[in-house]
């Protein structure tokens, strides 16, 4: 059973991609809050719903309003948060809040933006950032003061257990990351060697390398539309249709086409040697457009795509170190189940091309 | 996961299995199904079922697809093979 190993690897690793991928759970958040929108100067109460809490088990719920207010460099600063005067816990998902706003703002804004901070001892501390907009009153317009903002947010609670980022538009699909972007990751490892085949074949003009060429492209190929179609049935729950003309699936139907044509253009040469040495040749160029198409551009224009603006997709919340546990197996989980398919179709073409030669002698 | 949370989704399974089990055709299993599915989502009081339990089935979804893919590719692979085949018992 010679090179059966890292078959076997590609199952484990599907395996444990989709187990892991699938049941570990997500951080406590906020999914909505009610109102949105406070007046200074009231005692006001807001209800939260909330998402993988457990109110009831934490007996000790706080809350804060945190004013966005970016610290000036080397400045001191003033908290300027506010802490809750009663905190109503209606289930376990559901808590009712009470917040006396003072009369004055501390920004001569007339308005201002707060994140939603809680707290509680099973859940640890999680945040709605931007959450309320908090407007001055206008009857009591007045000066800007930070009186009343002073609220120290201390001895925050940590949560315990492996679980996933919460983030509020992606919810339970920022699992996705470890079967829609590990398969885009797969597909750019195929077309590279893909790529890399294309060059030996011109090199050596041997048929195999030709034939393993074409086989991962016609791999990748499956795997972008794909990629591309998961993307769209997230989008259609995200975006709210499948197809918003984003930049980010615009390039992508691109690339696609530009691969697809890679087909054609073989297929539409009698020779098989000048199918080859042409097929060779165009693949090159087509692996030199998809990373333009697929990773510059759309990070160039405004986008909607997660991770598509500067480089979000490689740190921070969106991609946390547990998630790295499963989205690199997974990169290598569907690269190796790739190449298993590839073999696949490159044996068939080697076995076709003998029984021809057998024919024809 | 408590029994409440459970249910809609034995209600849908329950009118998958009815749809099955009322149609003779393909098309009329679909049609009868979408419309149960429709009157299961009408049902709840959320806007999307989606939505309202947590979008996990947006990744299940995207699994499923990305499986069939796989078998799509490994049935057309399976194609050629065949014709092969029949290429050496046509020549034996």
């Amino acid at each position: 059973m010679k090179g059966l190993w890292w078959k076997v690897l590609a199952v484990l690793l599907m395996l444990y991609v989709v187990f892991a991928g699938l049941l570990v759970p997500l951080k406590p958040g906020i999914q909505s809050v009610e109102p949105v929108q406070l007046t200074a100067g009231q005692q006001q109460t807001i209800t939260v719903e909330g998402y993988n809490t457990h109110f009831e088990l934490g007996d000790n719920v706080r809350a804060w309003l945190r004013l966005g207010q970016p610290r000036a460099e080397g400045d001191e600063g003033i908290d300027t948060a506010l802490l809750s005067t009663s905190v109503q816990v209606l289930g376990q998902q559901d808590v009712a809040l009470s917040f006396d706003v003072p009369a004055y703002l501390p920004t001569s804004d007339g308005a201002a933006r707060a994140s939603l901070i809680i707290d509680n001892p099973v859940d640890g501390a999680f945040v709605l950032p931007g959450a309320i907009i908090i407007k001055q009153a206008e009857a009591l317009a007045g000066p800007p003061s930070s009186q009343g903002w002073d609220a120290q947010i201390e001895n925050l609670s940590a949560s315990t257990g492996v679980t996933f980022p919460f983030r509020g538009l992606l919810a339970e699909t920022i699992r996705n990351q470890y079967f829609h972007v590990s398969l885009w990751f797969a597909l750019m490892i195929l077309m590279l060697s893909a790529a890399v085949y294309a060059v030996r074949y011109l090199i050596s003009g041997k048929s195999e390398f030709d034939r393993r060429s074409e086989a991962l492209t016609k791999v990748g190929l499956a795997f972008g539309m794909l990629g591309l179609v998961t993307g769209m049935v997230w989008a259609n729950f995200t975006w709210g249709k499948p197809w918003s003309g984003d930049v980010k699936q615009n390039m992508t139907a691109i690339a696609l086409l530009i691969y697809l044509a890679y087909f054609v253009l073989r297929a539409s040469v009698a020779s098989d040697q000048q199918a080859s040495r042409i097929g060779a040749a165009y693949n090159i160029f087509a692996f030199a457009m998809l990373i333009p198409l697929l990773y510059i551009i759309p990070r160039m224009r405004a986008s909607l795509h997660p991770g598509a603006g500067g480089n979000p997709g490689f740190g921070g919340e969106d991609l946390d170190s547990t998630m790295r546990m499963v989205f690199y197996p997974g990169i290598i989980g569907f690269t190796l189940v790739g190449v298993w398919l590839a073999q696949l179709s490159w044996r068939t073409a080697r076995l076709k091309r003998k029984i021809q030669e057998q024919l024809l002698s | 996961m408590p029994l409440q949370e459970l249910a809609p989704h034995l209600h849908r399974l329950g009118l998958l299995l009815t749809s099955l089990n009322q149609c003779q055709t393909l098309e009329g299993f679909f049609e009868n199904f979408m419309q149960g599915l429709n009157a299961a989502l009408l049902l709840q009081a959320a806007p999307d079922f989606i939505r309202s339990v947590g979008k996990i089935y947006v990744v299940v979804a995207v699994i499923v697809i990305v499986l069939l893919g796989f078998f799509v590719y490994l049935y057309f692979v399976d194609r050629r093979l065949t014709k092969l085949e029949e290429q050496i018992q046509d020549d034996e």
